[in-house]
Parts: structure tokens; C-alpha cells; sequence
């Protein structure tokens, strides 16, 4: 059960992101021979594997953050690696395993974050970042914790708030790292509950990603 | 046979090291003179400065390296920890402190400079062994040569201010500092000697509960050692090795992390087979150094400190990039 | 927290998302600006603590003048022993001061940030003694006729490749890198002591300034360079300070937020090493104030930013609060800034690495 690492598309018209004959390494080893991949739309994939079969490795491939050996990623139908990292973040959000946030950071300042990729210089806090963190805090369910800082919460608290920043960033696309590794049973089902409304609700309801 | 044949090659290093300290110098003494004096002929100047300035330098030179080789390997095993060198811990920084207050206040006898240099690196041995009892810090190799550069900084610090307040001890000081065997005779070694000999016999009492200290203290309490005292003796033994060392050739950082490299890497772990193997390598190393301060940059002198500042630094690296040693 | 100019509450939810800001927004375009109160705070009483240093750093010596015959020379009708006093000694020597201080905190909080480890400064790594190494080398005179500050730019340059290479990874993060700096530093270091062991003695005593830290070194040209390269990287910083920002985060959030780290980095360390060199070139190795100072700025700023300019003032803080000490502690006879900043940081460095975890974050 937390072997698990899931990943959902949330309101997409096309298949946003693929892989075409992925080949991940790791230095010398091969970690991911061969993976041709394709995620639908608005629906909740889950990868289940054991300890070290690549899972973590591949998504941080779909998410750009290690170049593939061999093959491509497409996301919207250009190969990711050539688009501007801003762009990708507005369409794509991986949330890892094991995080760590600055001391003292409260829930919503960690929130924030994930507004980054839509923000300026000239923009620093727009009415959508507003409503989109608002909505993020609900989503997730931690509209209670707002103002309490992260290392205050328990595992499982602070967990939701890490899968809230990555809600806040409003992206069609969410990886999510084994989100339910550190929490216990009860947190768990919460978790993927949360996971499945948020798939459904892309289904629903058309955001309107600023420009 | 592969251990012995590395005995005997370091033996033969050394004994090439020592020659070539005889043979070659900075003065305009040709080489064929010098050998002359060793097969015991010669003219009454290449006597001189063959017996007279080269021989003590090497004696003395031999006892250095000696002390901070074996130093290094003890301290090393003591703290498990393969970049724990004397100099780059502090503990040689902590002595030369101790020297520097001294010449400041007078002091000008060779023993009473060694006993006090034994004292300061007594006092920083230590600390050193105090910090890595700290629970997170002490087993983090990285972060315990950081404290010792720290405190190494600190002291030069106060050493520097100590050379503002009196310029006659500032020259005196700023000489000795950079570690050099120039100059030295042979009183200088006969204060240093017994105890260094001390050391000596504290080491061959304690190499094998310390090879037991090594698999853990429990183990080594099961074979009826006490872990406390094993720390309390090697660290008496650290102390009077390297304050014996700095006394003689100033502070001299990295000869106790590449000595014992070397032997570790010939020995393999056993404490016992490294510090034999220190026995021949150090002496080798801290002369093959001064031969080459000599020769750089003649007619003047390169200081010691320079070279194996130079020679150290890069064994250090090999250290940190071989080994996975806990991250930060 | 009271935000009377906080037009964020819609009625809505009764939760301030951005109480303790001040925020703008146009109502013609998507501009908005978010100020954080705390920060304005912080940099304000900063200021205020910089300027009081500064005045008592002109009117303490070995001539005493009252803080009332200062502001009245420094409006040009003071004595003229006064007035030369001031403009003529203390004024530059303060001014170098605070500039070097700045630049060396500014320098350490960049690369703390971008190492994500507070250890990670450029005194620690080796950067000071290999400028150092460079500057002396051009004041001794071993062949090389380059200006010193030129020379101490090179060598902080030089002493970074080196970590680099000789550490043999890519990202400035983790061990390797400060223990590849350690031993460029160690080695810069004995190269100085050579240098001055080989030269005659009056120029040994001319470059002693360089070994230890200064303000007595400071060439006027050193300190132009230093005041254009301050401007310059304090501007650049501020705008790498949105990307510094999310490198707080873990490395794959931080890409997944849209920040070319890797950029960053190198941008950052650029920015860092020229600081260094240009500070180093003024006040030599004072290494710690790169450490102390972004550490004072990261207590009182608030938590998950990046306090630039509180570091760059604490840092002009620490070094004319230094060099003022060192003046008038031992008076008549004078303290090196260096030994001053060294005798004081280096117990908390101490404490810090025995008692705290290296990462920033904690």
C-alpha cells in the first residue's frame, strides 16, 4: 500500500504528457530500459512497484528534472526539454518524497510557493493567486492549520499542506511521489481521496490559467 | 609476503630520503665532498656542515615525522574518523599557541618550549576529543575538521595579536610559525627526547586495546579493556607526540593525515600493522619535504610547512572522494 | 498582525492570507506588489543601528570628538583638525569598512543560499585566502605588476574553479566542495606565509595587513571598484531574490516551481566570488563576517526569505563595529579588523558546527 506513487491530470482536453521509448540512468546503471508511457485525462494513474524499481526516477524524468538517457517527453505536444521551465511549471507539478521546508514557515507562506511559476516581478500577489491559494488551503483541507508554521503539524498535516502548494500551482498535470509514505492508515485514505476529487473536479470545472 | 615487502620497500624509501638529506643542501657544498664525509674522509668544511647542520636536521626531522605519523594514525583510530589529523584538528594550532605565549613571555629554553608546547596540545587534543563526544557533530568527519580549521583560525588569530604587542617576539614567532627545520641542533632534540620515548612506551601499551577500541566500546569492554582509559592514555600519548613535534619543527599541518593514509593503505585497518608502517613513512616523508625545501628555491628556504602543506592537500582530496563519509 | 492597508479580506473567509504585508494593486493592470512589514522593519532598524555605528566609528579614536563637532564638520563647519580628521581618515576608513562588510555578507548569504548550507561561505571554502594569496603576490612584487585588486578577483576566481574541479561534482551543494575549499585555503594560506618569508622585511610588513584583515591596506582604486561592484551586486542579487527563494525548497520542488537551479547557482557564485574578491582586495581575509552576518540577518528577518539587504547591513554593521573595537580596545596600538572579527565569530562558528545542523533550512 505505500509503494505508491500517483499521478493525476486534472482538466485536460488531449493527452498532455508522454514518453516515447524512455531510457532513464543513473549514472552507470540503467535504472528505466525502454518506456513508451501516454497519461490520460482527467483520471488518477498510480504506478506500484517495489523499492527501487525506478518510480521515483521516472517521474522525475516526465518532470524534467533529469535529462532521459534516451527518448523523448512530450508535454502539450513539444518535447519538454525544449519549452522554458516557466512553462512547464504552469502545466506540470511534482511533488517528491521527504520534504523539508525553511524553519518557521507557516502553512499558507509554504502555499505561496507554488505561485511562484505564475508570478513577476510586477505581479507579486494577483487576485488568482489569491483565490488560487484560497482554494488550495480548502482542497486540501487545511484551511485550519493556516497560520500554524510546518514544524508544528504532524506527518500527516503537514503532508496535505505539501500536496496544497502543489495544488496552489494550478497545473493540469500533478506527480505526486508516494504522497502517502509517511502517513498512517486513516491519513492515507484522505490522501487519495483528495487525489480522486481533484481528478474528478478537473473534469468539472474549466480554471482559467492566467496569462 | 606482500606486508613484508612493503616494510622493506618503506625502509628503503626512508633510507634513500635520509641520503639525499646528507647529500644535497643549499650551500655550495658539491656533492662528491658530501659523500666524502660519509665514507668517513672529507675536508674539515664538508665535516662541518655535513655532521654539524645536516645530520641534527635530520635527526630531528626523523623524530618529527615520527611523532605526527604515529600522532595522526592514533587519533585517527580514536575518533574513527580518517580525516582527524592533528594539525588540521587544531590540536598542532593549540601547541604553537602555547609556544607563541611563551617566546612572548620570555621563555627561550628548549625544554621548557617543549613542555609547554605539550601542554597546548594537550589542551586541544582535548577539545578535540570532547567534540567528537557531542552527539550529530562528533561522528560528521566534515563538519569536526571544520570546528578544528575553526579553532586553528582563532588561535592564529590570538598568535597574531600576541605578534602586534611585541615585535622582537613577532619576528621569532612569524619564523617559527611556518614550520621549519632550518637552524635546529642538537640540545633542541635532547629536550624533546624522553618524551617522546614516553609516548613511545605509552603506544606499544596501548595498540592493542586500542585495535579493540576500534570494533566499539562494548567489544572492547567484553575483552576486559577500559574504554576510558585506552582515550585517557592515547591522548596523553597524541598530546606529547605532537607538542614534542611542534616544539622541534613549528606546526606543521597534514604529515599526520598523509602518514597514516599511506600506511592504512598499505596496511589495511589493523591499527597495529599501520603504526609500524608510520614508523619508516613518516621520518620519510617530513625528509624527503625538507630535502626538497632546501632544493626548490635555493639558496634560500622553502618552508616545511609550505610543502606538505602542498603534498597533504591532495591526499586530503583523495580522502573526501574515495570514502562516502556522512553528509553534512 | 494589524493590516489596515490589507485589501485582501474579501468577507469571504475570514483568514488573511497576507497579513503582516502591505499590498498594492493597479487597478489599470496586473501589477500588484507585496511588502513584507516585517522585513521593512528589520532593514529600517538596521539602518538606524549602521548609522549610529558610523557616527561613533568617526567621532571614537584616538582624538575623541564630540557626536555634535562630527555632524557640524561633516556640514563643512567644523575645525579644520576636525575636518581633516574626518574626511581625511576616519570618513574613508569607514566608508571602506561598511562597503567590505556588506559585500562580504551579501557574498556569504548568496552562497549559503545556493549551497543550501550555512557552512557554505566563501571564507570557509578557501575564496579570502586565495585572493589573498593573488593580492599579496602583486604587493610583494613576484613578478606580476597587476593592481591588487585585480589580483585578489583572480584568485577568488582561481580558488572557486578550483573547488569545483577538484571536487568533482556539478552543484556547489554538499562536503566535497568544503573540504576541496579547505585545502585551496590551506594551501593559499602557506603560499602567503612563503611569500612573506622570502621577501625583506619592510615589505613583509607591508603586506602583513593582507594576512590577516585590515582597513589599514585599502587602496582608493581598491575601494571604487569595491563601491561599482556593490551596486552592481546588490542589484543582481535582488533580482536573482525571487529564484534564491524557492532554492529553500527541496531540489526537484524547486525545479518543479520553474527555477533553473542550475542557472541560479552559477549566477549566484559569479555574484558571490566578486564580491569577495572585491571586498577581499579592500579589507583582506575577514572572512567570518560572510558567515556572522547573514546569520544575525536570518534571526530577525522572517522565516523562508532570503534577507539580502539585512545581511549585506549587518554585515557593514559587524565590520565597523569591529574595526572601531579594534581601534580602541589596546589604543594606542591598533587590532587588525581581521582579528577583531575572527576572535569574535570564530566561538560561534565553533558553536554552530557542534551544536546545529549546517542545513540552512534549520
Amino acid at each position: 500500500m505505500n509503494q505508491f506513487m500517483t499521478m493525476s491530470k486534472i482538466n485536460s482536453p488531449r493527452a498532455p504528457l508522454a514518453a516515447q521509448s524512455l531510457m532513464m540512468s543513473h549514472g552507470p546503471h540503467t535504472i528505466i530500459p525502454h518506456l513508451d508511457i501516454e497519461l490520460r485525462t482527467g483520471e488518477v494513474t498510480a504506478i506500484v512497484g517495489p523499492n527501487g524499481c525506478g518510480k521515483s526516477t521516472l517521474l522525475n524524468g516526465l518532470a524534467r528534472i533529469h535529462k532521459p538517457r534516451q527518448g523523448t517527453i512530450v508535454l502539450d505536444g513539444a518535447d519538454i526539454h525544449t519549452l522554458p521551465a516557466r512553462d512547464v511549471a504552469r502545466k506540470l507539478a511534482l511533488l517528491p518524497q521527504d520534504n523539508s521546508a525553511p524553519e518557521g514557515l507557516t502553512v499558507t507562506d509554504l502555499i505561496r510557493f507554488g505561485r511562484h511559476p505564475h508570478q513577476s516581478w510586477l505581479s507579486q500577489w494577483s487576485e488568482d493567486d489569491e483565490r488560487a491559494v484560497r482554494k488550495a488551503l480548502t482542497a486540501a483541507d487545511v484551511g485550519d492549520l493556516a497560520n500554524r508554521p510546518l514544524d508544528t503539524l504532524s506527518g500527516g498535516q503537514r503532508q496535505r499542506a505539501w500536496i496544497a502548494m502543489s495544488i496552489a500551482q494550478e497545473t493540469q498535470l500533478l506527480l505526486l511521489d508516494e504522497p502517502t509514505s509517511a502517513l498512517d492508515l486513516g491519513h492515507q485514505i484522505e490522501v487519495f481521496e483528495l487525489i480522486r476529487t481533484l481528478a474528478s473536479q478537473g473534469n468539472t470545472t474549466k480554471s482559467s490559467p492566467p496569462m | 609476503m606482500k606486508t613484508y615487502s612493503n616494510y622493506v620497500a618503506t625502509w628503503v624509501m626512508l633510507f634513500l630520503a635520509c641520503l639525499a638529506s646528507l647529500l644535497f643542501g643549499a650551500g655550495t657544498l658539491e656533492l662528491g665532498q658530501a659523500f666524502a664525509v660519509l665514507t668517513g674522509q672529507g675536508t674539515e668544511d664538508a665535516r662541518y656542515v655535513v655532521m654539524e647542520l645536516r645530520l641534527p636536521r635530520l635527526v630531528i626531522g626523523m623524530a618529527t615525522g615520527l611523532a605526527l605519523g604515529v600522532a595522526g594514525a592514533l587519533l585517527q583510530t580514536l575518533t574513527r574518523n580518517p580525516l582527524a589529523e592533528p594539525g588540521l584538528l587544531g590540536v598542532s594550532a593549540g601547541s604553537a599557541f602555547a609556544v607563541s605565549l611563551a617566546i612572548l613571555l620570555g621563555a627561550s629554553t628548549a625544554t621548557l618550549t617543549t613542555l609547554i608546547s605539550q601542554v597546548g596540545a594537550l589542551a586541544g587534543c582535548g577539545l578535540v576529543v570532547a567534540a567528537t563526544r557531542i552527539q550529530g557533530a562528533g561522528q560528521d568527519p566534515v563538519r569536526l575538521v571544520l570546528a578544528g580549521a575553526t579553532l586553528t583560525g582563532l588561535l592564529l588569530s590570538l598568535s597574531s595579536l600576541l605578534m602586534l604587542i611585541d615585535q622582537r617576539a613577532a619576528d621569532e614567532i612569524r619564523f617559527w610559525i611556518t614550520g621549519s627545520l632550518a637552524g635546529k641542533r642538537w640540545d633542541q632534540l635532547t629536550a624533546t627526547m624522553p618524551s617522546l620515548l614516553l609516548a613511545g612506551a605509552i603506544v606499544i601499551g596501548v595498540a592493542r586495546p586500542l585495535a579493540s577500541l576500534a570494533l566499539g566500546e562494548k567489544v572492547a569492554m567484553g575483552l576486559g579493556h577500559k574504554p576510558g582509559l585506552i582515550r585517557l592514555m592515547v591522548i596523553v600519548a597524541v598530546a606529547l607526540l605532537v607538542g614534542g613535534a611542534t616544539a622541534l619543527a613549528g606546526p606543521l599541518v597534514f604529515v599526520g593525515l598523509v602518514v597514516p593514509f599511506a600506511a592504512r593503505s598499505l596496511a589495511g585497518a589493523d591499527i597495529r600493522k599501520t603504526l609500524w608502517l608510520c614508523l619508516p613513512i613518516g621520518p620519510a616523508m617530513i625528509i624527503a619535504a625538507d630535502t626538497l625545501s632546501r632544493l626548490l628555491v635555493t639558496p634560500s628556504e622553502m618552508p616545511l610547512g609550505v610543502i606538505t602543506a602542498v603534498i597533504g592537500a591532495p591526499v586530503l582530496m583523495v580522502i573526501i572522494r574515495a570514502r562516502r563519509i556522512p553528509a553534512l | 498582525m494589524n493590516s489596515s492597508l490589507d485589501s485582501t479580506d474579501t468577507g469571504q473567509t475570514p483568514l488573511h492570507l497576507t497579513s503582516g504585508h502591505w499590498l498594492w494593486r493597479s487597478t489599470t493592470r496586473p501589477w500588484s506588489l507585496l511588502i513584507n512589514k516585517r522585513s521593512i522593519v528589520v532593514n529600517a532598524t538596521l539602518t538606524l543601528i549602521l548609522l549610529a555605528c558610523a557616527l561613533s566609528s568617526l567621532a571614537l579614536g584616538t582624538l575623541s570628538i564630540t557626536i555634535p563637532d562630527v555632524i557640524l564638520a561633516l556640514q563643512g563647519k567644523g575645525t579644520t583638525m576636525h575636518t581633516f580628521v574626518l574626511e581625511e581618515l576616519r570618513g574613508p576608513r569607514l566608508l571602506a569598512g561598511a562597503l567590505a562588510g556588506a559585500s562580504f555578507a551579501l557574498a556569504g548569504c548568496l552562497m549559503q543560499t545556493l549551497a543550501r548550507n550555512r557552512l557554505a561561505t566563501p571564507g570557509i571554502i578557501g575564496i579570502d585566502n586565495a585572493a589573498t594569496a593573488f593580492a599579496v603576490a602583486s604587493v610583494v612584487g613576484v613578478g606580476i605588476s597587476a593592481a591588487p585588486h585585480t589580483m585578489a578577483l583572480v584568485g577568488a576566481a582561481v580558488a572557486t574553479a578550483l573547488a569545483f574541479g577538484l571536487a568533482g561534482a556539478t552543484g556547489t551543494r554538499g562536503y566535497r566542495f568544503i573540504i576541496a575549499g579547505l585545502a585551496i585555503g590551506a594551501v593559499s594560506g602557506a603560499i602567503t606565509q612563503v611569500m612573506l618569508s622570502s621577501v625583506a622585511l619592510d615589505d613583509a610588513n607591508a603586506a602583513y595587513p593582507w594576512t590577516v584583515g585590515s582597513l589599514n591596506a585599502r587602496a582608493p582604486a581598491a575601494v571604487n571598484a569595491l563601491i561599482i561592484g556593490l551596486i552592481v551586486g546588490y542589484t543582481l542579487s535582488l533580482f536573482l531574490n525571487r529564484a534564491l527563494i524557492t532554492l529553500q525548497l527541496p531540489e526537484p520542488v524547486t525545479a518543479s516551481l520553474g527555477t533553473r537551479s542550475g542557472r541560479v547557482r552559477v549566477a549566484g557564485l559569479i555574484l558571490s566570488v566578486l564580491l569577495t574578491g572585491l571586498a577581499v582586495s579592500v579589507a583582506g581575509p575577514v572572512g567570518l563576517i560572510a558567515l556572522l552576518g547573514p546569520e544575525l540577518a536570518r534571526t530577525i528577518s522572517r522565516p523562508g526569505s532570503i534577507p539580502l539587504t539585512a545581511s549585506a547591513l549587518s554585515g557593514a554593521i559587524l565590520m565597523v563595529l569591529s574595526d572601531l573595537a579594534g581601534r580602541l580596545v589596546f589604543s594606542p596600538l591598533e587590532i587588525p579588523v581581521g582579528i577583531i572579527a575572527a576572535l569574535a565569530g570564530s566561538p560561534y562558528l565553533l558553536w554552530i558546527l557542534l551544536h546545529k545542523s549546517p542545513d540552512i533550512n534549520r
